[in-house]
């Protein structure tokens, strides 16, 4: 137990309950008794006593006059005739001594404070109280407080994260506040260990080091709470115990056995959140087990989702001599970053081969579109069939494939770059009804290619065309979809970014290598949207490697 | 000529691979890679900002010289070679925000200080930023913002961030030259550079868990400023084309052009009323005077833009005080 020393305190407590001002009730006895009646002392005294009060009174020397018997008990030692430095209780004896006013002492797991009151004519009163249940309900509702602050506060932030690893660390890091460290060891294998305060660590345990009692913890033996010697966890070369007196194991249970479990590591110390009756670690490990299994179980989806997106994103450019690529992707979505929009590079004989289009149509179903096109024009590649030909048989497959309540659409660009002796390359660019590329020619200006071809997978007799484009070196050609030239901005928010203002933005832009030209272009149509919702988005530009 | 011209002369060429060499160069040599990207390509990218600023440069040389740099910033940094010992930092631009050779001299900082780090690139959309914090769970995010009319989606991706409990890490000159506009948000967490943001990382409160951010009080002028940003562009236009007879020659292109600085206008108003400083629009319309000056468009035209949009919002005190401002930086620049 340590000593208070708050004035403050002293004086709400005294206020608080009201209570009665000594001073004024000694001069509230009626001035003149009748002879046979007791005096006015004796009349004050019996106030006091029969109202419990304890009061000592001082005269102008300092002399104790009159002590009533309550003050007696509080302040053994003080007597009439006496002085208050007599008193067993030091903090009285010292507050008189260097007058003060108040004081406030515990000892002996008692809380005492005393006030003092002028009276008139020097002399002075002491008003002391026992305040030792009022302090302990205190004490008790700030310790709840601080529990459900630490509830309310664990439920905010275990609700944060969808990750795994995350949500363990945060686990641990607000467990450590009830004890010395905490441990969440999955099922796995791998934990976090973190003493409160410090960076946590995570590693990863073998299933012959886990201890039984945190074995039991996760498959579901153990029932709840449970204690145990430190020492009988054996020493960890990962975790520093050799503080920890106690070990507490908790299962973190969210859906099914074995789950995750918590070790809450004491060390006899004072805790941030006291905890004597394990209350609000049984309601943590609650919350913390759900938090826990939701992560477990976005990531599980999130890892299949991962695994079918792979396919239908961009493969990365590949490096092919004397070319170089750039290519943008933005999704109308953003979330997931799957679109309809799509385009690939690989390399081929004396340079590369490359398609470039747009299934009609946004989100995921776009997505699995283009990747079905992708594919088929892939294997498409592996028999040597003219390009014509290639957008004819996907024509039909997707006439043939769709489903019987909607329809794939596809505008494409299939195109063949073979670079030549001189370092210019040779384009032979057959079109499937996708927008016009644009050329960047050395002079500056910016040119569209009409490609044209039908709209693929719209008619069973769709034609396409092959066009051939010379780039000397340093030229670029740029592929865009609809996403760009459609986005609406201007001055009412209404109008299209449209290909000349495309054609606009690109001119004197071949010197910029084709990363920077895709980039331009997406920033383009970025800032004439400012902000508002688009469609997909992709560029691809190649350049002849000057 | 020394390293620093070197570079300048390779990048004024486009010359990919000359850039490369002086900076591999001066690696061979010893001197540390943190020391060539702070010392050496981040200077020549500020050069090469001046050189487009005052029109010695065009749009394209620049942007040919930029990405050519972050070729250079690319190549450095596959030569470290440092193990990544201390855990994984994500580094980001903000959605809209294309400067991205800051953060990736940043990010090759980091990772030279033994950090794992991933690069999610420039303008980054905000769903796909808390979709790979939930999916990987780094240790902190680092994002970048270079543009000051990118605060308030700073302040939202900040908060989006902070809500996957991942650490947020904020740098870059859009927060002003002191990061104050980043306290004006009470975001705590500013760097002024990498080796500093290096630094804080270091520190073991990192490594805990972000608490939510408050919530934001709503601001009514910042909320009219976005909802009549039409309106506000009309009126300008409008007014410019009443007074400011040039104007009325302008071909498309040239208007297209007007239309959109007209826009950063009303964008870097409705970021300073955000953040409650007239100094950020101030500083705005001091750069768009030197702009326009080198360019030789009278410098009046956006004081007769800005007082167009004061008529608009006359009810909007706090916005009519930030144009004030704004109007006489363009008096005196
Ligand atoms: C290159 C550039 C561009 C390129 C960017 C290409 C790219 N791939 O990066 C392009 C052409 C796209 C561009 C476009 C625009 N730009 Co610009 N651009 C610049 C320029 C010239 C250089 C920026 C740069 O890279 N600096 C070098 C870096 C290394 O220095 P730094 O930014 O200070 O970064 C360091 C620190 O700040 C810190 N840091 C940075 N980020 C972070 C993050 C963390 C976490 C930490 C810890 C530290 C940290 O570490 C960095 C390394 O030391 C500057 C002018 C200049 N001199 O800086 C203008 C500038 C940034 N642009 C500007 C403007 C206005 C624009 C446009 C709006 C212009 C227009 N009219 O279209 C567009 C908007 C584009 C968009 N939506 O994003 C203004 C911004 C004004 C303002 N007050 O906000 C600037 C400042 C020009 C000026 N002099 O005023 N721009």
């Amino acid at each position: 137990m340590c000593w208070h020393h708050n004035a403050e305190a002293v004086t709400d407590v005294v206020l608080d309950e009201g209570s009665p001002r000594p001073a004024t009730r000694v001069e509230a006895v009626p001035p003149q008794p009748p002879p046979q009646e007791p005096s006015t002392a004796d009349w004050a005294m019996r106030l006091l006593d029969g109202f419990d009060l304890a009061i000592v009174v001082c005269d102008e020397r300092g002399v104790v006059r009159q002590v009533s018997a309550e003050a007696r008990r509080l302040a053994p030692g003080v007597a009439e005739g006496g002085s208050l430095a007599d008193s067993a209780v030091p903090e009285l004896a010292a507050a008189a001594a260097r007058g003060q006013a108040a004081f406030e002492a515990s000892a002996g797991g008692r809380a005492l404070v005393g006030r003092r009151r002028q009276l008139g004519g020097g002399w002075t009163a002491w008003h002391l109280r026992d305040v030792t249940a009022r302090r302990a309900r205190d004490d008790a509702m700030l310790a709840e407080r601080a529990r459900s602050r630490f509830l309310a506060r664990a439920s905010r932030q275990l609700g944060l994260s969808l990750n795994p690893t995350r949500t363990a660390r945060t686990v641990v890091e607000l467990a450590a506040e009830l004890g010395h460290a905490a441990t969440v060891v999955l099922p796995t294998g791998e934990y976090v260990h973190g003493v409160r305060g410090a960076t946590p660590q995570v590693g990863r345990w073998t299933s012959e080091q886990l201890p039984p009692a945190l074995v039991e913890a996760m498959d579901g033996t153990a029932g709840g709470v449970e204690r145990h010697h430190a020492a009988h966890f054996g020493a960890h070369r990962h975790v520093d115990l050799s503080r920890a007196v106690e070990a507490v194991t908790v299962p973190l249970r969210g859906a099914e056995a074995p789950g995750p479990a918590l070790v809450l590591w004491l060390s006899g110390e004072a805790q941030a959140v006291e905890d004597p009756d394990g209350e609000v670690l049984e309601e943590f490990a609650t919350r913390a087990g759900t938090a826990l299994a939701a992560a477990r179980a976005h990531a599980e989806q999130a890892r299949t989702a991962a695994v079918l997106k792979r396919g239908l994103l961009p493969a990365p450019l590949p490096d092919v001599p004397g070319l170089a690529f750039g290519a943008e992707y933005r999704p109308a979505t953003g979330v997931g970053s799957l679109g309809g929009d799509f385009y690939e590079v690989v390399p081929s004989g004396a340079g590369a081969s490359f398609v470039f289009g747009d299934v009609v149509g946004t989100g995921v179903e776009a997505a699995v579109t283009s990747g079905v096109v992708r594919q088929a024009l892939g294997a498409l590649r592996r028999v040597p069939v003219e390009p014509r030909r290639a957008l004819e048989v996907l024509n039909s497959s997707l006439l043939d494939n769709a489903p019987v309540d909607r329809r794939w659409f596809v505008t494409a660009v299939l195109g063949d770059a073979e670079v030549g002796v001189d370092g210019g390359i040779r384009l032979e660019l057959t079109g499937g009804g996708h927008l016009s590329p644009l050329v960047l020619r050395r002079d500056g200006r910016a040119e569209f290619v009409k490609v044209g071809g039908m709209l693929v997978g719209a008619l069973p007799a769709a034609s396409f065309r092959t066009v051939e484009v010379d780039l000397r070196p340093g030229e670029v050609c740029v592929f865009y979809s609809d996403g760009v030239t459609e986005a609406r901005g201007g001055a009412d928010g209404a109008e299209l970014f449209g290909a000349e203002r495309l054609a606009a933005l690109l001119t004197g832009c071949h010197v910029m290598p084709p990363t920077a030209v895709a980039q331009r272009v997406v920033l383009g149509a970025q800032e004439w949207l400012a902000g508002r919702e688009h469609d997909d988005i992709a560029v691809l530009a190649l350049r002849a490697a000057a | 000529m020394t390293d620093r011209e070197e570079l300048m002369a390779a990048l004024a060429a486009a010359d990919e691979r000359a850039a490369v060499a002086v900076a591999l160069r001066l690696l061979d040599r010893g001197v540390p890679a943190e020391t060539v990207l702070l010392d050496l390509v981040a200077e020549a990218q500020a050069e090469v900002g001046r050189r487009w600023q005052v029109n010695e440069w065009s749009v394209a040389r620049e942007h040919a010289a930029t990405a050519i740099n972050e070729r250079v910033i690319a190549a450095v940094g596959s030569r470290v070679d440092v193990p990544p010992t201390k855990g994984h930092v994500v580094v980001s631009c903000l959605d809209g925000e294309w400067h991205a050779v800051p953060p990736r001299i940043v990010a090759e900082v980091l990772r030279g200080r033994g950090w794992r780090v991933t690069f999610l690139g420039a303008s980054v959309p905000t769903a796909h930023l808390v979709s790979y914090l939930h999916e990987h769970g780094p240790d902190a995010v680092a994002l970048s913002c270079t543009l000051s009319r990118s605060l308030p989606r700073a302040d939202q991706v900040v908060a989006a961030c902070r809500a996957t409990g991942t650490p947020v890490l904020v740098g870059g000159r859009g927060f002003g030259a002191d990061g104050r506009w980043a306290k004006q948000l009470g975001v705590d967490s500013w760097a002024p550079t990498a080796p500093a943001a290096a630094e804080l990382l270091e520190h073991p409160e990192w490594r805990r868990t972000a608490q939510p951010a408050p919530p934001r009080r709503a601001d009514p002028e910042y909320a009219a400023l976005r909802t009549r940003r039409a309106e506000l562009i009309g009126a300008a236009v409008d007014a410019l084309y009443e007074r400011f007879p040039p104007m009325r020659g302008y071909d498309e292109r040239r208007l297209d052009a007007t239309l959109e600085d007209v826009g950063h206008i009303v964008d870097f108003l409705s970021a300073s009323v955000y953040v409650d400083d007239v100094e950020l629009f101030g500083e705005f319309m001091a750069w768009t005077a030197e702009v326009l000056a080198a360019r030789g468009v009278p410098v009046a035209s956006t004081e007769v833009a800005m007082s167009a949009m004061s008529r608009v919002l006359e009810d909007h005190p706090r916005a009519l005080r930030h144009l004030d401002h704004g109007r006489q930086v363009v008096r005196v620049a």
